[in-house]
């Protein structure tokens, strides 16, 4: 899959092999493609998902090369939060089955790289527009 | 004569195929949703106000606790500080024991609710809370978390106090009151004034009464009595009920006895 045949970008002189100059997406921000380039990146280790937890509170992190822009991404979620309301008790209302944990955590990724991108709406300061899944084994 | 022979050794049994883990990676079904970006944005944000919601929330429960704290003390007082003496010893050891566990564990889980609502100040290093929690951020909900925390015990310390407050009441209702002191004086009265005190003897010829106002016995015939009374005390304003107006023979009572009688004090 050749990410970088709809991009339309152009090599820049001075930059890592591979890095270019790549318009906003915003045109198919959510497409598969970016989610299979990620899968085919983290095999390759190009990209690289984690979850650890210290102190009880658990944070996933997806760092490396962006499926479409090949720049940085920095990506950082807290899994953790503390709330009014318990899970048990919401259960107890709604009652509804909850599937069986199988290990592997869907993180949604978002490319967070501070590169410009021809194209990039007004108020938004980073990234290049893509949004991307990752499943990754919570004791990985 | 052959060199002898080592049993061979067993074989190694074929070593068995190890289960492989699982990938660390799944290639996801689908793609990212708006759905799952915005849930993504709620949960960043219901992650950052983690602390100031588990702060908000532990005080709610604090001044709720407090409520039920007084409500059910207010229940120990319905009787009157006074009532508990009149239960008996045993009942008024249960009652103390129940009561005063109350008290303390409610102070202890107002205590801890107050802390969990206020928290205590402290001083902080970013390296060690970055170290430790791995950011600020899962240090707040790391808080967050300790909050909720003191708050569940805090709840479990005063649901605890509330029983003992409320076993407290129910046996300060039901404790057998101490048997009431019956009378112990008599008042006797002649023809002539009243005797009241203590009956030390009593036969077919006279009454011999130790006089609650002064010391010695006096003896009265018998057959000088006009009445005889069991009363609760020689006071004239208490004995008669008559609020200090009562008729001058009978306030004169024992005082007049004492004098009038005296002729026939025995030694005592």
């Amino acid at each position: 899959m050749a990410a970088d045949s709809s991009s339309g970008g152009s090599a820049i002189p001075g930059r890592p092999a591979g890095s270019q100059v790549v318009a906003y997406q915003a045109a198919a921000p959510n497409a598969y493609e970016w989610t299979e380039v990620a899968y085919e990146y983290l095999l390759d280790g190009k990209l690289a998902a984690s979850i650890r937890t210290v102190g009880g509170i658990s944070t996933a992190t997806v760092t490396g090369t962006c499926p479409y822009c090949k720049d940085d991404v920095n990506f950082s979620e807290v899994l953790d939060a503390v709330t009014s309301e318990s899970m048990g008790t919401l259960s107890r209302r709604t009652a509804q089955p909850i599937p069986a944990d199988d290990g592997y955590v869907p993180l949604t990724v978002s490319c967070s790289c501070i590169r410009q991108h021809p194209g990039r709406p007004a108020g938004v300061s980073h990234g290049c527009g893509i949004n991307f899944q990752v499943e990754v084994r919570r004791d990985a | 004569m052959g060199t002898p022979q080592m049993p061979s050794r067993p074989a190694a049994a074929p070593a068995l195929p190890q289960p492989s883990a699982p990938p660390k990676y799944r290639k996801p079904a689908a793609g990212p949703t708006a759905e799952s970006l915005a849930d993504r944005v709620r949960w960043q944000e219901l992650s950052e106000q983690s602390l100031s919601s588990a702060q908000a929330v532990a005080e709610k429960w604090r001044t709720g606790l407090a409520a039920f704290v007084t409500l059910a003390t207010g229940g120990l007082l319905l009787k009157g500080p006074s009532a508990a003496s009149d239960v008996t010893t045993g009942w008024r050891i249960a009652l103390t024991i129940l009561a005063l566990g109350g008290l303390l564990a409610a102070i202890a889980g107002l205590w801890l609710a107050l802390q969990a609502a206020a928290g205590a100040p402290a001083k902080l290093n970013l390296a060690e809370v970055v170290a430790k929690y791995g950011g600020v951020r899962q240090f707040e909900v790391a808080c967050a978390l300790a909050v909720s925390a003191q708050l569940r015990l805090a709840r479990l310390v005063v649901a605890g106090a509330l029983l003992l407050f409320v076993a407290a009441i129910g046996t300060w209702w039901w404790a057998p009151s101490e048997p009431a002191q019956l009378p112990a004086l008599i008042s006797i009265t002649t023809s002539r004034d009243t005797v009241c005190g203590t009956l030390i003897s009593g036969d077919s010829r006279a009454f011999t009464v130790r006089l609650a106002n002064a010391s010695g016995q006096v003896q009265v015939p018998l057959a000088a009595a006009t009445s005889v009374q069991i009363v609760a005390s020689c006071l004239p304003a208490v004995a008669d009920g008559l609020g200090g107006r009562q008729p001058s023979a009978q306030r004169e009572g024992s005082y007049g006895a004492v004098r009038r009688l005296r002729r026939r004090r025995t030694p005592s």
